[in-house]
């Protein structure tokens, strides 16, 4: 059922928002822990905004409390990556789009000339948009401002809107995070106990190679990925923030290691060091708009490498070339590193649309 | 509104208690902030504002301000009252920034905290500040690439920050979450919240001294006061339509000479000042929202009669005109973080050139000739952010008036802004003062010369980068009745290396390695009245002060100087006076 209730949610944000919103939704339990998601391999990242939520909120909190995050330094991967948090009486429902733009340098938040964040957009980390049910028109407007296509992002605003509520409905649901886990430290038992080492560099078409991420692998009576030998945050959009570092762990792992779930609560089963400071635990005020495509191959490739060194399958390898690449190319003009000049056009006409319909 | 005698006087004192407020408002902010550009460069301005039964809301009183500042605040202010209406309460603190909401510039934050005295009678004590750095690309938020305002930092609409005297937790952290200084912006937001609370304080001390009714009385009073002396200064002027085009140097964005032009009606007792014919919006950074280009014709305005109490009654008699999508009022999104700056400054000359026509002794520099840098780094001992607003670098514009040569500091533009102890910032921020003085022969020749230009040089003790945005290095500040033009505005960066860069437009996060020298030349105002109608004397005072040279004084006044004698020779100078020039 909620599955279904998933699907629908995601087609309906997808009939919403017609651009490329990357839509997708997620039940979490009380503690802010994702008990089910439509797309797993995000859900490491939409925890991560939940517990925030939670915490900022603390003593604050009431059903109908409705938060909006675009914070890649609280689990989104970049500013234009918009969750909205809708509070239910045993937890939260989570619902994510991409939004066309939240100000900075360029439409669409992906600025090539970005030394900060803040180059890249305007940051909200946990903004109350509805009270108890009640609209909170400051919050609204604070954000519609700051986006050079408000309409869109009222749009979309009114579909997360709709969505999470409808789904906040739908908890509690059943929590099956332990048995998650379980499987997951069941297949990490398939790799030779050991330390390993990979390194990838973030590569940028037509420019030198860029910074380097460097994991480690401790398999033995626990199990440990660790990034801390990464090259330092650097003033370009690459820097990959430590919940979008998670949710890249959680789908090469699950992709290398036979039998390794994506299901909620299955990288428990892994100790995880982003690496604080790392391009792969960026912290403020790290830019990071290119993250998800270049820098999630860069920390694939090499989580890939040392799972493979430790006896795992190389069943993911050719991701970049089958999606990875397709979603960058899609996307980013390569020569600019920017939004496709097209797109920005497409975008900038849909919000000239939406103030006629 | 008739006032008896004794009520004329409550009324005068109420004037004044209301301008103490915004004194005191001015105190509390400069000595609870955290950031220098609050603490050292006094770069905020504090004001009282009421609303009556009408509902319309007015000025009453203000600090010694940026009238920048304070004039758009009217704007902010109105703003405010109209987005919250009938849903205002006691203890609820207003935050306002956005350029097309009443702004001027992202940065210029209001905080308004609207007092209820009475039914129908609400004074709103207010503070506007530049804060340090609002998100947005460009640390400091002088983006001089930007082609829109999203390119500007964090815009902010009518918000309530603080709720019946409780903060708002979520949206002070996001308004936080959008400055690369969250520590000294917070510190500056609640120093202008606290001063807003103490002019509440104040507020209902006078209505419990005065009652309710006195106050409203005495407001309707000190307005009209205002406005009827204005009427009077008008009527004494010549009816007629006077017109001048000043020009802006360029847009940072690649247009040269773009024309303000004024054209002022006078017709009894009141005026119009029209900006028809001014160049239309343009791509750079320097399209002024109208709250920005009333303040600077306000400024003019002021300038011309500085024994008028400054509150919205003053205002009345004017009519200002800002032809739509042009420079003077842009549609949004055109960016407009330099406009308090440029055309700001060109808005107030080309306002006081047409007044040259009709009360030339009036006239003289009230715009500033602006030369800005922002520089910022994280320092290498203590891995701390910064950004610097270094105002020592332009420290002068003051031009010369009928009377009096131009003099240090600010002109009337932003006359409220202090320059910084040098030694302060050698503490603050990672550079040591070289060279901070007067430049010979750079001041505006006139009767009554301008300010000299200031030459300033730096060495720089840690890695850092760099934006200038200069303007007024060919259209310098004008002169008035004959006078001549400052000397301009230009930087050198790197100086003295094999990458040594001079910049007359603009540059953008240019590096500066520790031991790099920074060199700027800040021009001074322009000259008033004939140099050549200089008293000789005090162009020898300026030749023993090492401000003008004797071949200067030749050239720009006809004074011939015996070095020698360290005196003028009078026969000399005499035929020197009667060539042709």
């Amino acid at each position: 059922m909620v599955t279904q209730a998933f699907e629908s949610a995601v087609s309906q944000l997808r009939d919403a928002c017609p651009w490329d919103p990357a839509p997708t939704v997620a039940l979490a339990d009380a503690e802010g822990r994702i008990v089910a998601a439509e797309d797993e391999r995000r859900a490491a990242s939409l925890e991560a905004v939940a517990r925030f939520v939670r915490d900022a909120f603390a003593g604050d909190w009431a059903p109908g409390d409705v938060v909006l995050s675009n914070d890649p330094f609280v689990g989104c991967a970049d500013v234009t990556e918009l969750t909205l948090v809708h509070g239910a009486a045993d937890g939260f429902a989570l619902a994510r789009v991409r939004i066309p733009d939240i100000g900075g340098f360029r439409v669409g938040g992906v600025a090539p000339e970005a030394l900060d964040i803040w180059g890249d957009g305007a940051r909200f980390p946990a903004l109350r948009i509805a009270i108890g049910g009640a609209p909170r028109s400051e919050g609204r407007a604070l954000l519609l401002l700051n986006s050079r296509t408000p309409k869109l992002v009222d749009r979309a605003l009114d579909a997360l809107s709709a969505v999470a509520a409808k789904l906040a409905q739908d908890l509690p649901v059943q929590d099956g995070r332990a048995a998650a886990a379980q499987a997951a430290r069941d297949a990490l038992r398939t790799l030779t106990p050991g330390t390993y080492r990979a390194e990838a560099a973030v590569e940028l078409p037509g420019r030198p190679a860029g910074p380097s991420v460097r994991v480690t692998l401790e398999v033995g009576e626990d199990v440990r990925l660790g990034f801390a030998d990464s090259d330092a945050v650097v003033e370009l959009p690459v820097n990959s923030s430590a919940p979008h570092t998670l949710d890249c762990c959680l789908a090469e792992l699950a992709d290398a290691i036979e039998g390794f779930p994506t299901a909620p609560g299955a990288l428990g089963a892994v100790a995880v060091d982003p690496g604080a400071g790392t391009i792969a635990g960026a912290a403020l005020p790290a830019a990071t708009s290119l993250a998800r495509h270049v820098t999630a191959r860069a920390i694939r490739e090499a989580v890939r490498d040392v799972v493979r060194q430790a006896g795992g399958t190389d069943a993911s390898e050719g991701w970049w070339e089958r999606e990875g690449r397709r979603a960058f190319e899609a996307r980013i003009d390569p020569d600019g590193l920017c939004l496709r000049p097209e797109l920005v056009a497409a975008t900038l006409e849909l919000e000239r649309n939406e103030g006629a319909r | 509104m008739t006032l008896t005698q004794q009520e004329l006087i409550t009324a005068e004192i109420i004037r004044n208690s209301l301008e103490t407020v915004s004194k005191e408002l001015s105190a509390t902010v400069e000595n609870t902030a955290l950031s220098p550009i609050f603490t050292l460069n006094h770069d905020y301005s504090c004001g009282v504002f009421y609303v009556g039964e009408d509902d319309e809301v007015q000025l009453v009183a203000r600090d010694m301000a940026v009238p920048v500042h304070i004039f758009a605040s009217l704007d902010s202010v109105k703003i405010v009252f109209s987005t919250f209406a009938g849903d205002v309460h006691e203890g609820d603190v207003f935050l306002v920034t956005d350029p097309y909401l009443g702004g001027t510039h992202c940065p210029d934050w209001t905080i308004i905290r609207p007092v209820s005295v009475g039914p129908g009678t609400m004074f709103l004590p207010c503070v506007r500040g530049h804060v340090n750095d609002v998100g947005g690309p460009v640390p400091g938020n002088y983006n001089v690439n930007a082609r829109d305002v999203w390119q500007e930092g964090f815009r902010i609409p009518p918000v309530r920050i603080v709720s019946r005297g409780e903060p708002v937790a979520d949206l002070w952290e996001t308004i936080l979450a959008n400055t690369r200084l969250p520590a000294e912006v917070r510190g500056d937001l609640m120093a202008m919240v606290g001063a807003c609370q103490v002019g509440e304080r104040r507020v209902r001390e006078l209505t419990r001294k005065y009652g309710v009714e006195m106050l409203r009385r005495s407001v309707d009073y000190i307005v009209d006061y205002s406005e009827t002396r204005l009427r009077a200064a008008i009527a004494s002027w010549p009816d007629g339509t006077y017109e001048h085009t000043e020009y802006v140097d360029h847009d940072f964005a690649g247009n040269q000479d773009i024309p303000v032009h004024v054209k002022l009606a006078v017709a009894g007792d009141e005026m119009t000042v029209d900006f028809a014919g001014t160049s239309p919006q343009v791509p750079g950074f320097i399209n002024s929202p109208t709250g920005n280009t009333k303040s600077h014709v306000f400024t003019a305005l002021i300038a011309l009669c500085p024994d008028i109490p400054i509150n919205s009654g003053f205002f009345r008699p004017l009519t200002i005109l800002m032809p739509p999508h042009s420079m003077l009022n842009p549609d949004a999104p055109a960016p407009v973080g330099n406009s308090t700056l440029t055309p700001g400054t060109t808005i107030t000359e080309a306002v006081m050139k047409v007044f040259e026509r009709l009360a030339p002794e009036l006239v003289g520099t009230a715009s500033v000739d602006m030369n800005g840098a922002r520089c910022f780094g994280v320092s290498s001992k203590t891995g701390r952010y910064w950004v610097s607003s270094d105002l020592a670098a332009t420290a002068m514009s003051a031009g010369g008036a009928y009377g009096t040569d131009g003099w240090g500091g600010w002109a009337a533009t932003f006359c409220a802004l202090r320059l910084p102890p040098l030694e302060m910032f050698e503490l603050q921020f990672p550079w040591e003062y070289v060279l901070d003085e007067y430049a010979c022969d750079t001041a505006a020749p006139g009767r009554w010369r301008g300010a000299p230009a200031i030459h300033y040089r730096r060495r720089h003790t840690d890695d850092m980068r760099c934006t200038i945005y200069n303007g007024c290095a060919r259209n310098t500040l004008v002169g008035y009745a004959d006078g001549g033009r400052g000397a301009g505005n230009y930087w050198v960066i790197r100086e003295g290396e094999p990458d040594e860069l001079t910049v007359t437009e603009k540059c953008y996060a240019e590096p500066l390695a520790e031991g790099s020298l920074l060199f700027s030349q800040s021009g001074g105002g322009g000259g008033w009245g004939d140099p050549f109608e200089r008293d000789p004397a005090a162009v020898l005072d300026d030749w023993l002060d090492d401000l003008v040279s004797i071949e200067g004084a030749r050239r720009d006044y006809g004074v011939v100087i015996d070095g020698e004698r360290r005196a003028v020779d009078v026969a000399a100078t005499e035929r020197e006076r009667r060539r042709d020039r």
